[in-house]
């Protein structure tokens, strides 16, 4: 018997020479192996560069690392040898190249956070042997690395991916993997961000319920959008928390509906005395209230001013202008009752 | 003694009708909050804050904005509301609608036929403002339960519960053994990416009207029989779904077919027909197939 002509099996993919790299072979048949002999040349001129014979029973040999060099074609072989020292055929040339890892980053992350629920990534590649990029691949994780979405291969070089529906105040981990054109992967690692930004805000109540003689689900959402209008004057704001309203007046309508028995508490200062501060409209009359001798006073007219309504707090004030004061309204069944005090 | 008049001499009557209030005017003042709930079981002498409570009919923080709703903005405008769901296992959430805001209208309804029995579901609303700015979710989860097999489209929706007889799901794999001269073991080649599954049932058509009364409705029978018929040949995607959780995007292949019980005088019918699986259930696949509107 003799030795068979060993195959190298594994497409030898770019590595970088500075790691060590694991060639694997086959050998059908023949003699039992003892050793392996592996050759690599340059391609550009067929220099040899390596040439060890290993003892080994494995169908492996190890190139080690910084035996070859950065950014050059190489081509191996592979022969063995059985206990007698006889040698195989040399196997076919296989080729490959030697590329340090590429550099890749995403600088749309900055301090470990984006600004948007929608945000346009975008990576770079550098590499340092010019091995340019083929195509590229944006994957998205959970904050516990559960991948949520693989994005689709892009060819176009651009390095860009949109993600959205980024949840506010959650931790994703994006990674951004490439293929150069001599096969060599690289990846940015999965990078870690923040995804948070001033958002509307939704306070509703969703209810569900399981209508079972149906087969469906009822989604039920209370939604109650009001926003208030400058009726008169000038109006401005104060630390983002006050609206000044000495020199105009705001109303809301559109969205306000006040109808049956209600409690209303009001915080505010600076109240110009035996004025008008407080008005609600209905069609059958009006309710004001007003800022009169120490007291808050409450006013009801009917519209043809033949009903009136008058009553007061039994709390005394004497703010200053800049205490704020609380007032507390309650209207059951068209009694009301009021309360002030000045809020420490 | 001066009746109807108080102490300072202005005349108050203790029954007057002054509600349904329509408009509120602040004015002569700097404003802090402005809240108004329609409990009135609440403590007027309590100055504490709340934060919008689900009887709050106006909450203004005046922020920088006039917004005094339960929706807020910080200045953004918002378009509408998006309704998501999942499944509670999912990390992805399926989008169902996008609901217009109508001023006035606080009450938002929506019937999400396209679920599983005995399945897990979160439903979130999310906020949308101009810009395309993502407002937060509200998540609330709950569990999807029903009996019988349904037939449904986006318009229509049949129950099938009588006399039913569900056939084998099959799920089509195709795949060739290949056996070499030499070798012990065959080599099996399968098209990767085809897999879809296929079956049929058989049921008796009842209308309401015979099912409540006990009495056979010929009139009712008909009109059933001819309503559902126009609907399995209708040549459109439909979902198919059951109480054991199967859901599925279905076509109607082969002929469907119409047995009438001649016991009955062939006043009560069968149906039977065959079906084959033809998307996935998530809202691309259900949008794509013409089931679902954003």
């Amino acid at each position: 018997m003799a030795l068979t002509t060993p195959i190298i099996t594994n497409l030898i993919q770019p590595f970088p020479a500075t790691q060590s790299y694991d060639v694997t072979f086959n050998v059908v048949g023949g003699d039992q192996v003892v050793s392996n002999e592996l050759e690599i040349q340059k391609t550009l001129d067929n220099l040899q560069v390596y040439l060890l014979k290993i003892d080994s029973f494995q169908f492996k040999h190890t190139i080690p690392q910084n035996t070859l060099v950065n950014g050059i074609e190489y081509k191996a072989r592979l022969r063995t040898y059985n206990v007698s020292g006889q040698y195989s055929n040399w196997s076919n040339w296989v080729v490959f190249y030697c590329h340090s890892n590429p550099q890749i980053t995403i600088p749309t992350i900055v301090d470990g956070k984006v600004n948007n629920q929608t945000v346009l990534f975008t990576g770079t590649y550098t590499q340092a042997e010019n091995d340019l990029l083929q195509s590229y691949r944006f994957l998205l994780y959970n904050n516990l690395s559960n991948l949520i979405q693989s994005y689709e291969e892009k060819f176009d070089g651009l390095l860009q991916q949109e993600i959205t529906s980024l949840e506010n105040n959650e931790n994703y981990y994006i990674e951004l993997k490439t293929i150069s054109v001599h096969g060599m992967e690289g990846t940015s690692g999965k990078i870690p961000f923040l995804a948070q930004y001033i958002a509307p805000q939704l306070t509703s109540a969703i209810t569900l319920e399981n209508l079972s003689d149906e087969a469906s689900i009822k989604v039920t959402a209370t939604i109650i959008q009001i926003i208030g209008q400058i009726g008169s004057g000038l109006i401005s704001y104060e630390n983002n928390e006050l609206v000044n309203l000495k020199n105009g007046m705001i109303y809301f309508q559109d969205g306000f509906s006040l109808s049956g028995n209600f409690t209303l508490k009001l915080w505010l200062k600076n109240i110009t005395e035996n004025t008008i501060f407080l008005k609600l409209v209905s069609g059958l009359g009006i309710l004001e209230l007003k800022f009169e001798e120490n007291r808050i006073h409450l006013y009801k007219y009917a519209n043809n001013d033949v009903f009136k309504y008058h009553i007061w707090t039994n709390e005394t004030i004497s703010p200053l202008s800049t205490d704020i004061v609380y007032i507390g309204l309650q209207q059951i069944d068209n009694y009301c009752n009021i309360y002030t005090q000045i809020v420490v | 003694m001066f009746i109807g008049v108080d102490c300072f001499g202005e005349s108050f009557d203790v029954y007057n009708v002054v509600n349904n209030y329509y408009r509120l005017e602040l004015s002569n003042s700097i404003i802090d909050e402005t809240n108004i709930r329609s409990r009135t079981d609440l403590d007027i002498t309590n100055s504490n804050k709340t934060i919008w409570q689900y009887d709050n009919i106006l909450l203004a923080l005046y922020k920088d904005n006039l917004e005094a709703g339960n929706v807020n903005l910080n200045g953004i405008e918002i378009e509408y509301i998006k309704l998501k769901k999942r499944k509670i296992e999912d990390l992805q959430w399926q989008e169902l609608k996008n609901i217009q805001l109508l001023t006035g209208v606080y009450l938002y309804e929506y019937i999400d036929k396209y679920v599983e029995s005995l399945q897990d579901y979160e439903y979130a609303i999310q906020p949308i403002g101009a810009g395309g700015i993502i407002g937060n979710n509200i998540i609330a989860q709950i569990e999807c339960k029903f009996e019988g097999t349904w037939l449904l489209d986006k318009d229509k929706q049949y129950k099938l519960l009588y006399n039913l007889n569900v056939g084998d799901y099959e799920t089509i794999i195709p795949n060739t053994i290949i056996e070499t001269l030499g070798g012990q073991y065959p080599f099996v080649f399968t098209n990767g990416n085809i897999k879809y599954r296929k079956g049929n049932i058989r049921c008796s058509l009842l209308s309401d009207s015979t099912i409540n009364t006990g009495n056979i409705d010929r009139k009712q029978e008909k009109f059933i029989r001819k309503s559902i018929m126009d609907f399995l040949t209708d040549k459109k995607p439909k979902i198919y779904k059951d109480s054991s959780g199967e859901f599925m995007v279905i076509s109607i292949i082969g002929n469907p077919v119409l047995s009438p019980n001649n016991n009955l005088s062939q006043q009560i019918y069968d149906i039977g027909i065959n079906f084959v699986e033809i998307a996935n259930s998530d809202s691309q696949s259900l949008i794509d197939n013409g089931l679902l509107v954003l």
